[in-house]
């Protein structure tokens, strides 16, 4: 046996063992991201909900009313932009009135809010939802959530759209009353929704469900809202559309 | 339109689908015996249903099936198949549309233990051009009534998954529609719970079809919540049922529809026929 047989064949057995050793440690996680990529794949092409919302016409208001008087309303609003103004890096701003009645339908409170909504480009960039129309042409800008306080509580909620900049298409919004809340009640309120749910409620929570004190279930339980329809008729006083939304995972960007 | 026209037209259309109920439910206490069905049987209702939705019904053939053939005695065109009145085989009932239908089929296998889903289906049938109807003939559970009851949808040789096969292979392009009742207060999710129809279509993953129906009915519905499995539930997704599979495995049909029925929607339904006709746009949209 010569010196330099000698010294391959220990290289030789070093770089075997060493790919012996790289297979063992690192096969488990390549085998993972290959099934990882894979079902990844197939996510992108699911939806994580899809959500009725309402498209106001811009020349008239649209109204609700509630189930109940109440102090507190949740809005979430948009504007959809034509295709050609995705990318807009100035956003879009418009301005909604919003008026609220009592029962007998006097006007008890009035707001102007304005809003900037990011491009629907930025918002599909810098966030991981992207929201979209399946049968329809626009596309849909930075979405805004408003709680409108009433005092005394409102029977009933009016919105106008009074300014929107050229490009937008269109502003819907969802409305969600404030569930009337029983402090007796929380914790059956709680336990009444599923294991999913309730992990969902407290994500933010630095304790699973089922080891909350009655205080942060009934916290947790104050913060519940129910939608509410829009007055009049579908196609006449109002345009209803389904607003799908779905995770942005990695290779959907580059796809867009 | 006169006050009295208003009240009496109501009356006139309630009692037109009353009489389609009528003429086609056997009543479910008559009964004696359930029948899954087998291969041979299955082989033999598929190839005698998809005679009678291309051209007409062989006698003989649906006889050998235990099942008679009436005209309709309603105001649309076609024939009516059950067995013998007062027989709880459990073969089904099937209401086929003749001239040129909406490739469109509306069933209702647990009518009786789902409440109102056999009237809302053949109302359905009778205010639309969908061409054929169905429902079970014996019910899904065993009592006093009926010893031998039959879940159908959980049948993948009985004659109503023949009838549904054959339909699909005749219009593969078209619907083949389920309706089904849920109780929410039995439901674990809060959407579950507060939806007024779960949609789907035996899948984990609904097609582009099914999506476009569901989206028609969040519309016309407004603001009834309409859901859709498992995008908004993770339940009542049929992924046991019967006929969605064999649809799907045996034709390749991907026009199944599974809906299921809130309680409070289900007795609007009989009452509403405004809120049946928006159903059924939809529905005929979707098999169009």
């Amino acid at each position: 046996m010569s010196l330099t047989f000698f010294f391959r064949t220990l290289f030789f057995l070093i770089v075997a063992a060493a790919s012996v050793q790289a297979t063992w440690l690192y096969s488990p996680a390549l085998l993972q991201y290959l099934v990882e990529a894979r079902s990844s794949t197939m996510e992108l092409a699911k939806f994580d909900s899809r959500s009725l919302v309402y498209r106001m016409d811009m020349n008239r208001p649209i109204s609700f009313t509630y189930s109940h008087p109440v102090k507190l309303t949740k809005i979430i609003v948009q504007p959809s932009v034509r295709e050609d103004l995705r990318g807009l890096e100035e956003g879009f701003v418009y301005g909604l009135r919003i008026r609220l009645f009592d029962a007998e339908g006097e006007m008890v409170d009035q707001h102007d809010k304005y809003l900037f909504s990011r491009s629907p480009n930025e918002v599909f960039a810098s966030g991981d939802v992207w929201r979209f129309f399946r049968d329809r042409p626009e596309v849909v800008a930075g979405q805004d959530e408003l709680l409108i306080e009433s005092d005394p509580r409102a029977a009933a909620i009016e919105f106008s759209v009074i300014e929107a900049q050229e490009g937008i298409e269109g502003v819907e919004l969802r409305v969600y009353e404030h569930r009337p809340f029983q402090e007796s009640q929380t914790r059956s309120t709680f336990n009444r929704r599923s294991n999913a749910e309730q992990r969902a409620l407290a994500q933010a929570n630095a304790f699973p469900p089922d080891l909350l004190a009655d205080q942060e279930i009934a916290n947790l339980t104050r913060n519940m809202w129910r939608p509410v329809g829009p007055n009049g008729i579908e196609g006449r006083d109002y345009t209803a559309l389904v607003l799908y939304e779905g995770t942005r995972l990695p290779g959907l960007e580059d796809e867009r | 339109m006169t006050g009295r026209a208003k009240v009496i037209l109501p009356l006139v259309v309630a009692g037109l689908g009353a009489g389609v109920a009528a003429l086609a439910f056997a009543p479910l206490g008559n009964a004696a015996r359930a029948d899954a069905g087998s291969r041979e049987t299955f082989t033999a209702a598929r190839a005698m249903f998809r005679r009678a939705l291309a051209d007409a019904p062989d006698v003989d053939d649906a006889a050998k099936l235990g099942l008679n053939i009436r005209p309709s005695d309603g105001d649309w065109n076609g024939i009516l198949l059950s067995e013998e009145e007062g027989d709880c085989a459990g073969r089904g009932a099937y209401l086929l549309r003749e001239g040129t239908p909406f490739p469109l089929a509306i069933t209702a296998p647990h009518r009786g233990s789902d409440h109102h889903t056999g009237t809302i289906a053949a109302e359905l049938f009778a205010e639309t051009s969908a061409a054929a109807a169905a429902w079970n003939s014996a019910p899904r559970r065993a009592g006093e009534a009926c010893d031998a009851a039959i879940d159908l949808a959980r049948q993948s040789q009985h004659i109503f998954t023949a009838f549904s096969l054959a339909f699909a292979e005749t219009f593969p392009a078209g619907r083949v529609v389920q309706i089904h009742g849920f109780d929410g207060d039995k439901r674990n999710s809060e959407a579950a719970r507060n939806a007024d129809i779960i949609i789907s279509d035996g899948t984990e993953e609904p097609s582009s079809k099914l999506l476009d129906l569901a989206d028609c009915l969040s519309r016309r519905l407004a603001p009834r919540p309409v859901i859709v499995y498992p995008i908004e539930t993770g339940e009542l997704g049929a992924l046991n049922n019967a006929q969605a599979r064999v649809l799907r495995e045996e034709a390749g049909f991907d026009g199944f529809v599974h809906l299921e029925l809130s309680a409070q929607l289900r007795a609007e339904l009989v009452q509403d026929d405004n809120l049946r006709a928006r159903i059924g746009r939809c529905l005929m949209e979707a098999a169009q």
